[in-house]
């Protein structure tokens, strides 16, 4: 209850400042809008609903790339887990693709596929892949033997195995991989609407820009925030919690 | 102490020693025993050498029979049991289960592991279920068995708990229900009641008494406690330091229910550890040994 009271005078605050300095007239409206301003670009961008129309097309883009590359990395980090080959040859090489800002694969994606929507999904795709494979890969090896052991005696063989034990005892380990890639997969996302025509939030964010809204620029930026620390909580937030009320303590690594 | 064979077939008086070395290839006892092991080794390779925790172990045990095997830390229990889960395969010999050479792993063999092993992301019901589950069995079945062994281990109140809100004893017994669910061929312990108080060990001896006197299913308990061993066993075997060996066996004709601190008890208990005073001085030794060399 305090905390949410600090944060919230801490917000006021802010917005205070914004609000004096951006009535000291120092700097051009078209440079540092007023909250005024900015709340009406973004009451405005609701109601013409650009701004959800945006929000729809990001969002489907970031649930169907990152919805693929968790998919993809939790088998990828199994068969690098389980076959010793794969971790020597493949898993030196994951970690290296990994140095490489995501974003780096957009020019690759624009040659392969064109500017299509193939080419988004395959840079949020790559975005948050290697990040959730390696802590699939860390989360299988920190298993300890003895859940194996007790899951092959009762009875649970291959891929129930894997299913009922092995994933479920790597989960507090695979939950922080899960949630770096899903910040990697929205940032991928915004920067590579950006970079493109394509309709979804960073081209609101850049079509502000074009016609010098300052106003509209900042409302999005929100926006952008926004729907982050929403799904962040909504998504992860739940998750860490089933697992801290299941397991006791456990600290994400 | 009078002789008697390794299938405990005579026993004569209050107990008896039995000699465990014998011809297990003769036919008739591969289709009377539960489980067989003929020349039984397992070692261990590593860098600085091999090391041998079992040595050409001969055991047959009876259906229905509660065998104790008692041996200092360290001297193969756990290797053994995990061999008889078929979790592990012998290096050497082989491990008949009903007259078949043993699969890998035994499906009707159950273990408690002596760290139990319990899934934390599991509910204690669910942990009871998840045996029945990985069968296939559906879930208002599963879900009635897990409530039936919960309430034979005095813990159906905490059903939907998860395994941290529990004590030592309560995981204990969720272990035990979760074998007993799967109504197992043979149940394997590992030194189960070891990190107990003395309380609840006494208690879960007498509900692990009860539900043996109830299912008569053979029970393979190991421990390092002579006396636990007497308390619980038909039949009690020595198992040697480095290499394992079975030493000696003596079969335990107290009546059921036992005590703990029962004279008669505490008097075969002594006698037994007698027998095995030396292994433990050659464990002990050991350890401090390892101790000076990584000074
Ligand atoms: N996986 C393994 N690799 C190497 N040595 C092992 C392994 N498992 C057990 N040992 C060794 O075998 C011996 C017997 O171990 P264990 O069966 O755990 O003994 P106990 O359960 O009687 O304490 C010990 O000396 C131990 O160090
Ligand atoms: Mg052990």
């Amino acid at each position: 209850m305090r905390k949410a009271f600090r944060q919230l005078a801490f917000y006021i605050f802010l917005i205070g400042s914004w609000q004096l300095i951006a009535s000291l007239r120092i700097w051009p409206p078209y440079l540092l809008p007023s909250p005024g301003n900015v709340l009406g670009a973004l009451r405005d961008g609701l109601t013409d609903q650009t701004f959800l129309v945006a929000t729809g097309i990001s969002m489907r883009r970031i649930a169907l790339g990152y919805g693929l590359s968790v998919l993809l990395g939790i088998s990828l980090g199994l068969l690098l887990a389980t076959n010793r080959f794969l971790e020597e040859s493949l898993g030196g090489f994951v970690l290296s693709l990994q140095s490489l800002p995501s974003i780096c694969w957009l020019p690759l994606a624009v040659l392969w596929f064109g500017l299509t929507e193939t080419a988004i999904l395959f840079v949020v795709l790559m975005g948050s892949l290697l990040a959730v494979t390696i802590s699939t890969e860390m989360g299988i090896r920190h298993v300890p033997r003895i859940y194996l052991q007790a899951g092959r005696n009762l009875g649970a063989r291959g891929p129930r195995l894997f299913w009922h034990v092995l994933l479920p005892a790597s989960l507090p380990h695979l939950v922080s991989g899960l949630k770096q890639g899903w910040a990697f997969a929205w940032r991928s996302l915004i920067s590579g609407e950006m970079i493109f025509v394509s309709l979804g939030l960073g081209h609101l964010l850049m079509m502000g820009r074009d016609l010098n809204d300052m106003s509209q620029v900042v409302a999005v930026m929100i926006l952008i925030m926004a729907l982050g620390q929403v799904v962040d909580h909504v998504l992860f937030g739940r998750l860490e919690h089933s697992i801290r009320h299941k397991w006791g303590i456990v600290s994400f690594r | 102490m009078a002789k008697s064979s390794i299938l405990g077939g005579g026993k004569n008086g209050g107990r008896a020693e039995a000699p465990i070395m014998s011809e297990v290839s003769e036919t008739p006892w591969l289709r009377e025993s539960k489980l067989i092991l003929e020349n039984v080794s397992r070692s261990y390779s590593s860098s600085n050498g091999t090391l041998t925790a079992l040595e050409n172990i001969n055991l047959a045990v009876k259906e229905g029979e509660f065998l104790c095997i008692v041996g200092p830390s360290g001297c193969g229990k756990s290797t053994l049991l995990n061999l008889m889960a078929g979790l592990d395969r012998p290096t050497s010999g082989t491990i008949w289960a009903d007259g078949h050479p043993m699969e890998v792993p035994h499906k009707g063999h159950i273990l408690i592991f002596q760290e139990l092993g319990l899934f934390p992301w599991l509910t204690v019901r669910e942990n009871v279920e998840f045996g029945l589950r990985m069968q296939g069995i559906g879930e208002k079945e599963r879900r009635n068995r897990a409530r039936d062994y919960l309430r034979m281990v005095h813990l159906s109140r905490f059903e939907n708990s998860y395994i941290h809100q529990l004590s030592g004893g309560m995981k204990q017994r969720v272990a035990l229900a979760r074998a007993f669910a799967l109504e197992p061929d043979v149940l394997l312990m590992d030194e189960p009641f070891a990190a107990l108080d003395a309380q609840t060990r006494d208690l879960l001896h007498e509900e692990l008494e009860r539900i043996w006197i109830e299912t008569h299913k053979t029970i393979f308990f190991v421990t390092h406690n002579v006396r636990e061993a007497v308390r619980l066993g038909d039949r009690v075997i020595l198992l040697t330091f480095r290499p394992g060996r079975l030493k000696s066996g003596f079969f335990v004709d107290l009546p059921r229910p036992r005590h703990l601190e029962d004279p008669a008890l505490i008097k075969t208990a002594r006698e037994v550890l007698e027998q095995l005073r030396g292994e433990i001085n050659k464990a002990v030794e050991a350890e401090y040994n390892r101790d000076e060399e990584s000074i």
